[in-house]
């Protein structure tokens, strides 16, 4: 059962990267996350973004990263649409175009694509126990590991919707999404709205309920199934460093923008 | 061990109490079974006594509620936890890993148990529920049978002096729940204290030491389970039955018809290629309220997906007045109940949602006060949708279903969680809907619903084609 660690989460069949110590998924978590924040030209993004995709694509989940960038590319439509009205509102407010949305919204891929294996492939004791060793206080772990807990849960909740909808005759239609945009928003989004309120209330409920606390003994325990640090994790991180690496050579040699040159950028 | 004194609650923003004047005890070795129409309080007696109330829920509070002596006021959540289990009535509220095994060790290594005595303490109880081979699965991949089994082991697992479970058997076989009550029964035995609410009442007969009844947030009457033998009792307060018998057996099969609502041909299905549910299944619906019965975790809610198009079968086809339909058309043929109607609900109000059904089913607003009648709604129509309770939702979702007027209704548990009065209005409108030439297929393990209302069964799993020379174990249609 041990040796099985983090490999059976899902009756699925395994993914290569399910194998891997959850500590070397948080870090490479946190390094593309610091690493897309840091770099503003858009070459750099694309190569984090293509390796980054990389590792996605090992979850074996193409629907659910397929559901993910759908759900970025609408809230990146709204914003954009939200500058556009403003500035036409308000001229003296800035305004945006396609092309300064690309870097922002690489950004947010690539956190997409690093996030999602993490969520979906780590046992929850595993992270928390990850979290604890960084030292850090039981009111931003415990927090920290309900968030990635609750991306699983939403995506089960999205397919549920789904499913309602077609049960209910709806079709999700390019046709149907400008002829009854607020019939898709009520179907697509009510559900959800209250499945959340209502899944992340259970999940901290369920907490309190298993025990979790900030002075209980597990601390001292040996966690019931042991993670181990492998070559594997040292290659990862050292392909993440390299990717890091490549991305920042990008910026350097194909852009006018010094690394370090990061922040929302592109509003002009 | 769980001592209520005059307890009385108010959630916040409401005027009138949710629970008024309370006052019982459970001692170790007791088991009280706590009953009551819908709305009468029950559920806040539970997140009384297990803190979520006022923890979680704030309101005030008046009375006081002590475990094993302290009042709950004094304890923190996980205190009270471990002092008192509590099995949820939606099981899926206790779940904080995404498998099994590791919610079962979950509050076991947050004790700073060994792993190896988790280990052997999952395998003990796992055994004894029958969970072992599904230990492996995701949460999400279970029936929620299969989920209210793995609560309880979770429950059994931190050996709480007491424990508070909320509809048990709401979604369990009939077989587990015999299991269940010989299981309490047990439990009592070696000095447990346990709180059961439920409207189900026949599987606590000889297990029960006490009965209370509750109505309008009070303890209506009290006494053994010799109380509930009161026809009159039962009427009053929407009660169920006391006793039931068991249909499955007595129940005929789902004819062949020769000219069926609806025909499966050689279905064959699986989420796992390894592990067929379906092979080769073949069966006819005609018009009636037919059971669709098996087992936890033997294909009911998938075949229902299968019948409404959510699923394509990896081989066979569905066929209606001889011809062979695409998904779409099966779509649109059947109209579905799931279990969760909170992603059912979409609308603003209660009418806004029926209206918006017989909208999309191409039908008019008139037939709107007609379903708001047949399933008590009328008062409800201007409310929110989400702000309704458990079960003024259940009967909404189907009050929507019934709007899309399908050739096969198919509701998956349409009784869980209904007080008799409830549950007699659902089968009423069943046999009223089957009247008019629908076949309504009903995934149930609710043998009051099936005594009440079903005509016939189809029972899972499929006997294999070639174990019986016809398929799926049915009568073939005569040529």
């Amino acid at each position: 059962m041990q040796a099985s660690s983090e490999a059976s989460l899902s009756s699925s069949a395994p993914f290569p990267g399910q194998g891997l110590d959850v500590r070397s998924r948080m870090t490479v978590s946190v390094l593309a996350s610091m690493v897309t924040i840091a770099l503003a030209a858009p070459e750099a993004q694309l190569v984090l973004y293509g390796m980054s995709l990389i590792y996605a694509l090992t979850m074996r989940n193409l629907r659910m990263l397929l559901i993910a960038y759908a759900a970025l590319l609408l809230m990146a439509g709204l914003a954009f649409a939200c500058v556009r009205g403003l500035h036409a509102l308000v001229p003296a407010l800035p305004t945006v175009d396609f092309g300064s949305m690309l870097v922002p919204f690489l950004r947010l891929a690539v956190m997409i694509n690093v996030v999602l294996p993490l969520a979906f492939s780590s046992r929850v004791q595993n992270l928390l126990n990850a979290l604890r060793s960084l030292r850090l206080p039981f009111c931003v772990y415990l927090p920290a590991t309900v968030m990635i807990r609750f991306i699983p849960t939403f995506a089960q909740d999205i397919r549920q919707v789904c499913d309602t909808m077609k049960l209910r005759g709806f079709r999700l239609s390019p046709r149907n999404c400008l002829l009854h945009p607020v019939l898709v928003f009520r179907f697509l989004f009510i559900p959800l709205l209250f499945r959340s309120l209502r899944s992340s209330e259970e999940l901290g409920i369920a907490a309190e309920f298993k025990g979790m606390r900030a002075d209980t003994a597990c601390m001292r325990a040996r966690p019931y199934r042991a993670s181990r640090w492998t070559r594997s994790d040292t290659l990862f991180v050292l392909a993440a460093l390299a990717a890091a690496g490549a991305a920042a050579l990008c910026q350097i040699t194909l852009s006018d923008i010094p690394p370090g040159r990061g922040g929302m950028g592109g509003m002009h | 061990m769980l001592r209520f004194d005059h307890v009385t609650y108010r959630y916040p923003f409401q005027s009138r109490p949710a629970v008024n004047d309370i006052s019982f005890s459970v001692r170790p070795g007791e088991l009280v079974l706590c009953t009551g129409p819908s709305g009468c309080g029950k559920s806040t007696l539970i997140r009384l006594a297990n803190g979520l109330c006022p923890k979680y829920y704030r309101g005030a509070l008046e009375g006081k509620v002590t475990l094993g002596g302290d009042s709950t006021a004094a304890l923190s959540l996980p205190d009270i936890a471990r002092r008192m289990g509590t099995l949820f009535q939606d099981p899926e509220q206790q779940f904080f890993a995404l498998n099994v095994e590791d919610d079962l060790a979950f509050a076991l290594e947050w004790r700073g148990m060994a792993p190896e005595d988790i280990r052997a303490g999952i395998m003990r109880k796992a055994g004894k529920l029958g969970i072992t081979h599904i230990l492996d699965s995701a949460i999400h991949e279970l029936s929620e049978g299969q989920k209210q089994k793995v609560g309880l082991t979770s429950l059994l697992l931190q050996d709480p002096p007491a424990l508070v479970l909320d509809e048990p058997t709401a979604n369990l076989d009939p077989e587990s729940t015999r299991d269940l009550a010989d299981m309490l029964l047990k439990l009592k035995e070696s000095g447990l204290a346990i709180l059961v609410v439920d409207h189900r009442l026949y599987w606590l007969d000889g297990v029960a030491d006490r009965v209370m009844v509750m109505r309008g947030g009070r303890v209506a009457e009290e006494g053994d389970f010799s109380l509930l033998r009161d026809a009159a009792l039962r009427e009053t307060c929407g009660l169920r039955a006391d006793r039931v018998s068991d249909p499955r057996t007595t129940l005929p099969p789902a004819a062949f018809p020769a000219a069926p609502v609806l025909e499966a041909k050689n279905l064959r299905f699986g989420w796992k290629e390894s592990s067929l549910l379906y092979d080769g299944a073949s069966f006819g619906l005609d018009s009636g309220v037919v059971a669709l019965i098996g087992d936890n975790g033997t294909g009911k809610t998938t075949l229902a997906r299968l019948l409404s198009g959510l699923n394509k079968p990896l081989d066979g086809a569905f066929f209606a007045d001889g011809r062979e339909l695409s998904p779409r058309e099966l779509a649109a043929k059947t109209g579905v109940v799931l279990q969760n109607a909170d992603y059912q609900l979409h609308m603003k109000s209660v009418r806004a949602e029926i209206e918006c059904c017989l909208a999309l089913a191409g039908r008019g607003r008139e037939e709107t006060a007609r379903l708001l009648g047949m399933f008590a709604l009328e008062e409800l129509a201007e409310r929110h949708p989400q702000s309704l309770s458990g079960g003024e939702k259940q009967r909404l979702v189907i009050a929507c279903a019934f709007a899309k007027h399908p050739g096969v209704l198919i509701l998956d548990e349409p009784t869980s969680g209904l007080d008799g009065l409830n549950m007699r209005r659902i089968a009423d409108a069943l046999e009223d809907v089957a009247a008019q030439g629908v076949c309504a297929l009903v995934i149930t393990h609710d043998l009051e619903l099936m005594e009440r209302a079903c005509s016939s069964a189809l029972r899972l799993p499929f006997p294999a084609a070639r174990d019986t020379g016809s398929p799926a174990g049915l009568p073939r249609p005569v040529p």
